[in-house]
């Protein structure tokens, strides 16, 4: 038997450390770990008990209760089948934790209001909400599937698969934010996958039903866990973002843009970042484009974040899938300028075209327009100034908010030299890709205007004149090289620009031997 | 530790002896056996007991050896209340009582010779910590007993140390003993291991989901270990939490100044 004896005590705890019972590990943390039970490995420690089936029958006569098929912090959820639809559904019983407090009726009609507003494919339908005897409940869409929680124990996702879901997600959740609400507990248990593969997000606001972010000012105690448990029942701290585990009321939609960096980052590497953590294509083999996102994500000041989730789901969009081409971008009033005219080139975007939203990724910033908010699609030309046989783009005109806005874009085409009619081809191409795109979107085609009522901007008077001074510059340069050469000059040459160009000698490609058809070897 | 102790002692965790114990009041076989488990995981804090209590004596060992002959052979177990019971405070109180019994009864051998078995002297050779020496000019126990806390701790490290045991014992079982010397650190977790962990991880060539859930699934039987450990010792579940809480307490409360009082049991 160990002896104590006035060894140092432990950082963690204070004890004194007692090094011959475990080693090097305090005897007073081990214990610690105990108590706090599976709290401590993400599974929340719940006190209370769900009610049995059969409580729960009599309390919900129009429903055939058929089983327990899940139960957390925030409470427990029943398969269900309602008698005169025959349907299934999810009933999801409140734990009674704040049944008491006056505020929470109120708190709980308002909230799951809210949530019976959200019809968004991908988020898990509010049918009902009430009280029924002693129980609050939420009947809500049934998903026949598994929780992202479950998918990732059955096995690893491969970044492919991880990134597929990300961006359902953020377009749930952006529909979500547009309308005031705010998830505050994204975690993969409250992802679900169902059987056709579709992400669906579950337990929208609870949280906030549940007061987890009630001010310390309402009196309603967090928790009424005994004792040492206390600390770990509470959301899910690992998921949430640092302003929300301290100023809870402060957290706004950028909370659930830092839970879904969580949930992204250990879907792509198996781990939560913890601490110091390492940029994910460290830990697995990545585009390390996804780095800068997962971290943007995960930034503790919500300013430095991605301030809307659209712009992380363009983002994700740009390293998943390389659906549109690197484009120019410019605006009318960019065009007018000089630097707007010379420097087109060095504004470069990737173009994303999706059913919902073309969007163009920047390193900076991200525009997302919604495709439904297009109101013109036409086709202009650049001034002649930028290229005097007239370039094409594709002048996109979009609502934003109240304003009218116009963003002009032209695809890069790949290749050393392209001809003009390719390259206005392939604007072409671009255009009425994009204009397939919207009718499918809104089931109207946008408006076009033609070309020479667009309102193209004229040559900028600086890039003529720089171009003006660029000639005259060239032709001095000409002449002195002329003179520099010193070649005396036959009385019956023809002037230099009319000397014929020998013919270029253009080598025949190298040829490559043809193998011998039995050269093969024989498997 | 053998293999057959470990066998033994993880088939005792399962029941709850002390409970067993109870109901037969000691009587069956049964409860003898069960008792007889007991005792086995909880001499260690018996003997630390004794030997502070005699402390400057070389008795100790037999003492607490005697002590536990006679509490599995003897009727001890009839007086015990059935309805609040712990094994803990039953095993110190029955300790106490054997130990002033044997005061007794060695001062009567002596016979008039008036001298107290105290020596304040640490015999040499004799391995104990600094604090240990001091500590019978502290106790405040007319009966010169060492204080309950110090008991209590050596109780709650006696948890922790089996838990341990049988933990290591399970995976060297498992052929897992080099892995166990890696994930044992993992036990207790902390904000900034995430580094480590990965190291750690590589040196097992564990990918880092694997180690985590097997990091998991070892504080998951850790903490079954300890749970069905305290929980044979007390009498019905409901009681374990408390129980736990209680020993959280005794190890972390400081000690000094619990060893300045001894609380009246």
């Amino acid at each position: 038997m160990a002896e104590p004896t006035s060894a140092p005590t432990c950082p963690r705890c204070g004890a004194t450390a007692t090094a011959a019972v475990a080693g090097d590990l305090c005897p007073a943390c081990l214990l610690k770990q105990v108590a706090l039970g599976t709290g401590t490995d993400g599974l929340p420690n719940e006190p209370w008990t769900p009610p049995t089936l059969g409580d729960l029958a009599t309390a919900f006569p129009q429903l055939e209760i058929i089983e327990l098929i899940g139960r957390g912090g925030m409470g427990a959820v029943y398969k269900a089948r309602q008698k005169s639809l025959g349907r299934l559904v999810a009933l999801k019983i409140l734990p009674p934790r704040h049944a008491a407090n006056p505020s929470f009726a109120e708190r709980f009609s308002r909230e799951a209001q809210a949530l019976a507003e959200l019809n968004h494919p991908n988020i898990v339908t509010v049918y009902d909400f009430g009280r029924a005897g002693e129980f609050y409940f939420l009947m809500m869409e049934h998903i026949d599937g598994v929780n992202l929680r479950q998918a990732m124990m059955a096995g690893r996702f491969t970044p492919r698969q991880a990134l597929a879901i990300v961006p359902p997600i953020c377009e749930a959740l952006q529909f979500a934010h547009d309308r005031g609400i705010v998830h505050r507990d994204i975690k993969p248990e409250n992802l679900l996958l169902d059987k056709a593969g579709r992400v669906k997000i579950a337990d929208f606001g609870i949280a906030r039903i549940m007061g987890a972010d009630l001010d310390p000012a309402s009196g309603v105690a967090a928790s009424d866990a005994p004792g040492l448990t206390q600390d770990s029942v509470l959301g899910t701290p690992r998921y949430m973002a640092p302003e929300q585990s301290a100023h809870t009321a402060q957290a706004d939609h950028r909370a659930d843009i830092y839970s879904l960096g969580v949930v992204l980052y250990e879907l792509l590497t198996g781990e939560l970042p913890v601490g110091k953590f390492e940029p994910p294509s460290r830990k697995v083999h990545i585009d390390v484009r996804l780095d800068g996102i997962v971290l943007r994500a995960l930034e503790s000041t919500p300013e430095l974040r991605y301030q809307t989730i659209g712009e992380m789901r363009t983002q994700v969009m740009t390293v998943f899938n390389k659906l549109g081409p690197t484009c120019y971008i410019s605006t009318p009033e960019q065009l007018a300028t000089f630097d707007g005219q010379m420097f087109l080139w060095h504004r470069k975007a990737q173009m994303l075209l999706d059913d919902r939203y073309l969007s163009f990724a920047r390193a900076a910033t991200t525009t997302v327009i919604p495709l439904a908010a297009i109101r013109d699609l036409s086709i202009g030309h650049y001034p002649r100034v930028m290229h005097p046989l007239g370039l094409d783009f594709v002048s996109v005109t979009y609502e934003e908010g109240s304003q009218t806005k116009r963003l002009l874009f032209t695809p890069r085409v790949e290749g050393w030299f392209v001809p003009l009619s390719d390259f206005n081809r392939f604007v072409a191409e671009q255009f009425n890709a994009l204009r397939a795109a919207i009718a499918t979107a809104t089931g109207r085609a946008p408006g076009n205007t033609p070309a020479n009522q667009l309102g193209t901007p004229s040559s900028s008077r600086a890039v003529l004149l720089a171009l003006l001074f660029l000639l005259i510059v060239g032709i001095l340069l000409v002449g002195m090289s002329l003179r520099q050469q010193k070649v005396p000059v036959p009385q019956t040459a023809s002037p230099p620009n009319v000397i014929d160009e020998p013919a270029k000698i253009v080598p025949p490609p190298p040829k490559i031997p043809e193998k011998p058809p039995d050269s093969g070897i024989n498997k | 530790m053998n293999h057959s102790l470990s066998d033994r002692s993880a088939n005792a965790f399962r029941t709850t002896h002390w409970t067993q114990v109870l109901a037969a009041r000691g009587e069956s076989t049964e409860a003898k056996h069960a008792l007889r488990d007991l005792c086995e995981a909880y001499y260690g804090p018996v003997e630390a007991f004794v030997r502070r209590y005699r402390a400057g004596h070389d008795d100790a060992r037999d003492l607490t050896h005697e002590f536990f002959a006679r509490l599995l052979e003897g009727n001890s177990l009839k007086g015990v209340d059935r309805t609040r019971g712990r094994f803990r405070t039953y095993l110190l109180g029955a300790v106490k009582h054997f130990l002033s019994d044997h005061k007794d009864r060695t001062l009567a051998e002596k016979r008039g010779s008036g001298q107290s078995p105290l020596s304040l002297q640490a015999s040499p050779g004799h391995h104990r910590s600094e604090r240990q020496e001091h500590t019978p000019l502290d106790v405040a126990d007319p009966h010169g007993f060492p204080p309950d806390a110090f008991f209590d701790r050596q109780w709650a490290l006696a948890i922790v140390e089996k838990g341990m045991s049988v933990l290591q014992a399970e995976s060297h079982a498992g052929g897992e003993a080099q892995r166990f010397e890696v994930l044992r650190r993992w036990l207790i977790p902390s904000e900034d291991d995430g580094a480590i962990a990965a190291e750690a991880a590589r040196s097992l060539e564990m990918s880092d989901g694997a180690f985590k859930v097997a990091v998991h699934r070892l504080r998951k039987r850790f903490r079954q270990l300890v749970k069905d450990q305290i929980a044979s010792s007390v009498n019905g579940p409901e009681a374990l939490q408390g129980e736990l809480d209680y020993l959280i307490q005794a190890l972390t409360s400081p000690e000094s100044s619990h060893d300045s009082i001894s609380s009246p049991r």
